[in-house]
């Protein structure tokens, strides 16, 4: 009788070392195989640069709203920068996770740069939108420029704003 | 004595070239508030001090809303080794607005250097705008949209996105679209709609839909007709079948040592049934932290229809190390642009090129693939383990006992 009803404590142990067992087994092998975030860290950039990296091969979701109507599929092996516009970007990895989404929001950045160079000055778009440059003479307005990214060009007067262009 | 003398020559002569750089920048540019009658809120911009100067800021507000806002400063300094500032402010709206945009402009003023005997002001001063923009809703049903056309090669799916902003005070139960594709000769071509969306006040949302551009290659015309409850309004966008006008094949890199200057000759194919007359090609090489490391351009070529030209370009790799780096390669000319992002593996004498056209996505699909694999094979041993212990094994032992 003793005998039996330890066979049994033996049998139901062997059950559930066989199911707990499995689930571990199970479980671990799920978060071996899903990519997991190492960045962007930050949902707030200014660089038009992001570079996604993952601990896995990943497929990437990107797009400029939250249900994902028209997203940019994007692999990524390892990790990959990927450059957009400044804006808001909602983006999941494709996978068990998928459910999970990220917000990038990269923001607009005016930056206007004189070179000094002789008796005129290059001006030059160092941020990451397209600028419209107002050049004032003894507070008259003399010329109006509209500067690409990264764009340059001479011009002289005593004062250079900058601001984002109209688009 | 000469010597001397040529030395005090070279520095003044260097000096001559010398050129100062002054900078400020401000971020956001934009930042846009929905109205809301008598709304306050604290907000805020960041002053960017990218040359590392000693900076006297002025911030001054202008504009239509210039009463409504207040700077929690308006004199400061920057000193060189601060990078940037974030200045606060609030804005306390009116109880009405008329419909449509209000902006106000928060100047942000560096004024130029001091001379150190008379005190007076040298050179240029720079000043850069953060705006605010807020946005009142439009009495009634008001909707705004822009079409958008996402990659169309011919005989492939071509799609139209159809950003929907609901400006007007009043929910839109319905919103849809029609899209109609004209030639070049003005011919309809093809027709078709979207799948209708609702819109609450102020909220945005998105038509989308596909179409197979089952067209010769060429210049189209796609207009929308969006048509909301009962009012409608249109939106167009000209658009080419046959999207990748120039098309980066190749990348060849010759006679290559780390140190020199890298000659990469890049085999480009003009795809479009027009020249494309000065046509270049833009390389950005990135670091492991994802910063531009360089940034070189090709001369400009003109590349005539349904031909290849090799446009070559120069990277100095003084100072790079062996490894793989990202890169983008962006084809230009005209108002048009197309990138291609890849990798480049530098050694000693080679830099080899990976991403183009074959490597990466394949490699890609089957990797993913492959750590499903890994569980799938996972989940079969288990649930086989599970079946033998329970309905065999366990029986079995049931039965001796």
């Amino acid at each position: 009788m003793m005998k039996k009803k330890f066979q049994k404590r033996t049998l139901y142990f062997l059950d559930l070392f066989i199911v707990v067992g499995s689930l571990v087994v199970l479980l671990s092998t799920i978060g071996y195989v899903q990519p997991r975030v190492i960045g962007p860290l930050e949902d707030s950039l200014t660089n038009t640069s992001v570079l996604f990296s993952f601990t896995q091969e990943a497929t990437l979701f990107i797009d400029d709203n939250p249900q994902f109507t028209s997203p940019e599929e994007i692999s990524v092996r390892d990790k990959r920068i990927v450059h957009l516009n400044p804006g808001r970007y909602y983006w999941k990895v494709k996978g068990l996770h998928e459910n999970v989404v990220h917000t990038l929001n990269i923001q607009s950045v005016v930056d206007l740069q004189l070179l000094h160079s002789h008796n005129e000055y290059n001006v030059v778009n160092a941020g990451n939108m397209p600028l419209d440059v107002a050049v004032y003479q003894n507070t008259t307005l003399v010329q109006k420029l509209v500067l690409n990214t990264g764009q340059n060009t001479t011009s002289s007067g005593e004062l250079f704003t900058g601001r984002q262009h109209d688009s | 004595m000469t010597r001397n003398f040529t030395y005090l020559l070279a520095f003044c002569f260097l000096l001559l070239f010398i050129t100062r750089v002054d900078a400020i920048g401000v971020t956001p540019g934009r930042l846009p508030v929905d109205f809301s009658p008598g709304l306050e809120r604290t907000l805020g911009f960041t002053v960017l001090n990218s040359e590392h100067k000693e900076l006297s800021i002025v911030l001054t507000v202008q504009g239509e809303l210039n009463t409504s806002i207040a700077l929690s400063e308006n004199l400061f300094t920057m000193h060189a080794s601060e990078e940037s500032k974030q200045v606060q402010y609030t804005i306390k709206l009116p109880d009405q607005l008329k419909p449509g945009q209000h902006h106000a402009d928060i100047v942000v003023l560096a004024l130029p250097e001091k001379n150190k005997i008379d005190q007076a002001y040298v050179g240029a001063a720079i000043a850069v705008i953060t705006e605010l923009v807020v946005y009142v809703p439009y009495p009634g049903k008001y909707l705004e949209g822009e079409l958008n056309v996402i990659g169309s090669d011919q005989n492939q799916e071509t799609t139209f996105v159809l950003p929907l902003y609901n400006k007007g005070n009043l929910d839109i139960v319905r919103a849809k679209a029609n899209i109609d594709i004209y030639s070049k000769l003005n011919e309809k071509v093809a027709s078709f709609n979207t799948e209708s969306i609702s819109l609450k006040s102020t909220e945005r949302g998105e038509l989308v839909t596909k179409w197979k551009a089952a067209v010769p290659v060429g210049t189209y015309r796609a207009v929308a007709t969006v048509i909301y409850d009962d009012q409608t309004f249109e939106t167009e966008r000209q658009f080419n079948v046959g999207n990748q006008v120039l098309e980066l094949q190749q990348v060849n890199v010759k006679d290559f040592t780390l140190g020199d200057i890298a000659q990469l000759e890049m085999l480009v194919e003009n795809k479009w049934s027009e020249p494309a007359i000065g046509a270049y090609a833009q390389t950005q090489i990135f670091d492991k932290e994802g910063k531009v490391m360089a940034d070189f351009k090709s001369p400009t070529y003109d590349i005539q229809p349904l031909t290849k030209a090799n446009l070559i370009s120069y990277w100095d790799t003084g100072g790079v190390h062996i490894g793989t780096y990202d890169a983008s390669v962006f084809l230009r000319f005209g108002q048009k642009s197309s990138q291609k992002d890849l990798q480049l593996k530098v050694s000693d004498h080679d830099i080899t090129i990976l991403g183009l056209g074959y490597v990466i996505s394949e490699k890609k699909s089957s990797g993913t693939s492959s750590t499903m694999t890994i569980l799938f094979i996972v989940i079969g041993v288990l649930v086989l383990l599970n079946i033998v212990w329970f309905l065999v094994i366990r029986k079995m032992l049931h039965r001796s006992t």
